[in-house]
């Protein structure tokens, strides 16, 4: 009977510690961040009670709202094209041989670099008064082109950083996905008369469904709370136009000290990313494809 | 039997009451650890943290039962540390805070009161010797005064004078805005013949991060005294603002002689390009002046010169706007006695003195300003900023929260750059910002 009863808590024991680590350091947090939600903050003080007015300011903010229109552009572009990078890297470099391991090596500096030392060097890059970009458009007539003083090519060098880091990343998670693959199946299809695209279409595409599941929405929600890139690559500008929402939140946060707000729109984000789960998971489901 | 118990129980008593006398005497030699958050690490070189290692070993010296723990702090987050730490009441017995975030502090309950401790303890002749006396009003809240100025900086127009004297104009032509204008126009050139200019006319740093004061900021303030009234409502949708950001805003879309890059760059980068010899004039903080002629690459650094900010008319110039450094005292330090003691040495003459040399600081003394040392050409630019400083100097309310109202107006020239906002539009955005900041 003690036996037993030792046993019963045996699983909670051994989950215990994590269990606790989750509530310091995530529920509590998240806890707290609602508790300021809900007042009026100023000085890193709380003020009064001001229920969901932090909300309604937030929601009704137009900065707010254009960073949520500058993160739908950003994240659905870098998506794409991340995703793509990464699949075309993987389908590239499976077969493995010298030069394919070099490369693989090589896609993956970017990935192993600092994000901010990352987009530091890309910062230089495209800086037209300090950087290298002049090297490259003064010869085509665009000496005058500043990439990152434009808002519509601040933000394609925005995605270019998100593409040219996490694209190592994608092509990790695809690459074991297709080498999971039995050979014998490809082998079977060829014999059958099957051609590339048929093997492809048929045979690799169905079997990655989950890694390209996993893989969508782990960038899907990295390029959603992306802070890092706009911070030092473009500061949020020109103009506002490449201020994501968490860079939002984090000046609402940590420079304007604005933290009943700064906490409703965390509060918003997590919830969106949330909502940004679940719906992927469901729209794969209902695809049957799960 | 009973009268050996009584023998022990008396001596018992009688060593009960000594324990805490033997407690005290002990508490009394033991020295009292003052901690101290500031930027500056005494153990590394530089002037300042000279000055201060300096301050330190002569205050310990003075007072054996004190001393001094410095833990060197990030600059930027200093105030909101302190603040935080007092919510946590942890925070330390003094902390350094800049005048941008003056408001963190005077806001909350955080500091004590230094009226009794320290500036009640001076003679009448020390406070008549202070050379920035609005810096020390800006910190007095009802009465109380809620922290203690120990250096201060400000905004000059630095420039090259090789590239002036090409020009030629004087000096005292960019004492106007037009004036600087004018100079920036003859300044701007192509070198290399590729239909690019190599060097600009003026610098600005516009990005929303690591921003600096601009001729928008400054002009505005000059143009209209200030930019808050004295109960820290915003006073930047205004026909003065509108003036001055137009202004700011024509160097690059109208007269060329800012590079439109200067939308994304910050004052550090713009900083980079100057020294690097890209640009004819630039406002920047007189505290990086040898900075910058360490890093001159391709001029003579002896051809860095700065004057006072520019006005709209020759007969009034530009605001010195005052920022610089205060140290506060937590108001719930269980050695704030010790630790106002220590502000008040860092505020003393002497103190001063060390401030300004070793330190490199502007004298905060009129004694210091009209020593003979000051008069050495090593010391012109400080001469230039003192001068400066009691002529136009101006000190935000501070109350007044302006921490990232600078980037308010960066962010207002990018949008009228861009065509994205007019000029009073993106000034009503960054007066609202400025306002929810309050």
């Amino acid at each position: 009977m003690e036996t037993r009863r030792a046993e019963f808590w045996v699983p909670y024991r051994l989950i215990a510690p994590a269990v606790a680590l989750e509530a310091g350091l995530v529920i509590g947090p998240l806890l707290v961040g609602f508790w300021y939600s809900l007042h009026n903050v100023r000085f890193f003080q709380i003020r009064s009670f001001v229920g969901w007015d932090n909300y309604m300011r937030v929601v009704t903010s137009p900065e707010v709202l254009g960073s949520l229109a500058a993160t739908a552009i950003f994240a659905f572009f870098s998506l794409i094209l991340t995703f793509a990078l990464g699949f075309a890297l993987a389908l590239w470099l499976e077969r493995d041989g010298r030069s394919a391991t070099l490369m693989r090596a090589i896609v993956l500096v970017p990935y192993m670099i600092a994000m901010l030392v990352g987009s530091m060097l890309l910062k230089w890059l495209f800086s037209q008064e300090a950087g290298l970009s002049q090297l490259a458009l003064g010869p085509l007539g665009m000496g005058d082109v500043s990439i990152l003083a434009n808002p519509k090519s601040a933000m394609a060098a925005l995605v270019f950083n998100a593409m040219w880091r996490d694209a190592a990343f994608a092509m990790i998670m695809l690459l074991a996905g297709l080498k999971s693959i039995p050979p014998s199946l490809h082998l079977a299809a060829r014999v059958d008369g099957a051609d590339a695209w048929m093997r492809f279409r048929r045979i690799t595409l169905p079997l990655l469904r989950i890694p390209i599941l996993i893989t969508v929405v782990r960038l899907l929600i990295h390029f959603v709370n992306i802070l890092t890139f706009p911070l030092i690559l473009t500061g949020g500008g020109p103009g506002n136009s490449t201020e994501v929402v968490v860079l939002r939140m984090f000046r609402l946060g940590f420079q304007d000290h604005i933290l009943g707000p700064a906490n409703a729109l965390a509060i918003l984000v997590f919830l969106a990313n949330l909502a940004l789960v679940a719906m992927l998971l469901l729209l794969f489901r209902r695809a049957g494809r799960l | 039997m009973t009268i050996q118990v009584t023998r022990r129980v008396a001596l018992a008593g009688a060593g009960a009451l000594a324990v805490p006398a033997i407690w005290r005497n002990a508490a009394a030699q033991t020295p009292a650890t003052v901690t101290m958050w500031t930027f500056l690490d005494p153990a590394k070189p530089g002037g300042r943290e000279t000055a201060l290692k300096q301050m330190i070993e002569s205050f310990e010296a003075k007072n054996p039962n004190v001393k001094i723990r410095v833990e060197p702090q990030v600059w930027t987050t200093l105030a909101e540390k302190f603040v935080l730490g007092h919510n946590t009441r942890n925070a330390p017995d003094i902390g350094w805070v800049n005048a941008e975030n003056l408001g963190l502090i005077l806001n909350t309950d955080a500091a004590a009161d230094l009226k009794p401790l320290v500036v009640d303890t001076w003679s009448a002749q020390r406070r008549d010797d202070l050379a920035v006396p609005a810096a020390l009003q800006a910190v007095t809240v009802g009465g109380k005064v809620l922290a203690m100025p120990l250096m201060a900086i400000t905004w000059t127009l630095m420039y090259r004078r090789d590239l002036l004297a090409q020009t030629g104009l004087t000096p005292d032509s960019l004492k106007t805005w037009d004036g600087v204008l004018e100079a920036a126009k003859r300044m701007t050139k192509d070198t290399n013949g590729d239909g690019q200019p190599d060097i600009w006319g003026l610098g600005l740093g516009l990005a929303s991060e690591r921003f600096s004061a601009t001729p928008a900021v400054l002009a505005t303030i000059g143009g209209q005294n200030g930019i808050f009234t004295d109960d820290c409502k915003a006073r930047i949708a205004t026909p003065e603002a509108e003036r001055a950001l137009t202004w700011q805003a024509d160097l690059i879309t109208k007269h060329r002689v800012t590079p439109r890059e200067a939308v994304a760059m910050t004052s550090d980068d713009a900083i980079d390009q100057f020294a690097a010899g890209r640009y004819g004039t630039m406002i920047i903080a007189n505290s990086r002046f040898e900075q910058i002629q360490r890093t001159a690459a391709g001029w003579n650094k002896d051809d860095l010169a700065q004057v006072g900010i520019p006005g709209w008319n020759a007969q009034k110039g530009g605001p010195a706007v005052i920022t610089g450094w205060f140290a506060v005292a937590w108001r719930n330090s269980p050695r704030l006695r010790q630790a106002a003691a220590f502000i008040d040495h860092m505020t003393n003459a002497d103190a001063m003195a060390l401030w300004q040399s070793p330190g490199g600081q502007v004298p905060m003394l009129k004694s210091l300003a009209a020593n003979p040392r000051m008069a050495e050409p090593a010391n012109a630019p400080l001469r230039l900023v003192a001068n400066e400083f009691s002529t136009n100097g101006f000190m935000m309310p501070g109350r007044c929260n302006w921490s990232r109202t600078l980037a308010d107006f960066n962010l207002a020239t990018q949008q009228l750059v861009l065509g994205q906002r007019s000029a009073a539009d993106a000034l009503k955005i960054a007066e609202r910002t400025t306002q929810e900041r309050q």
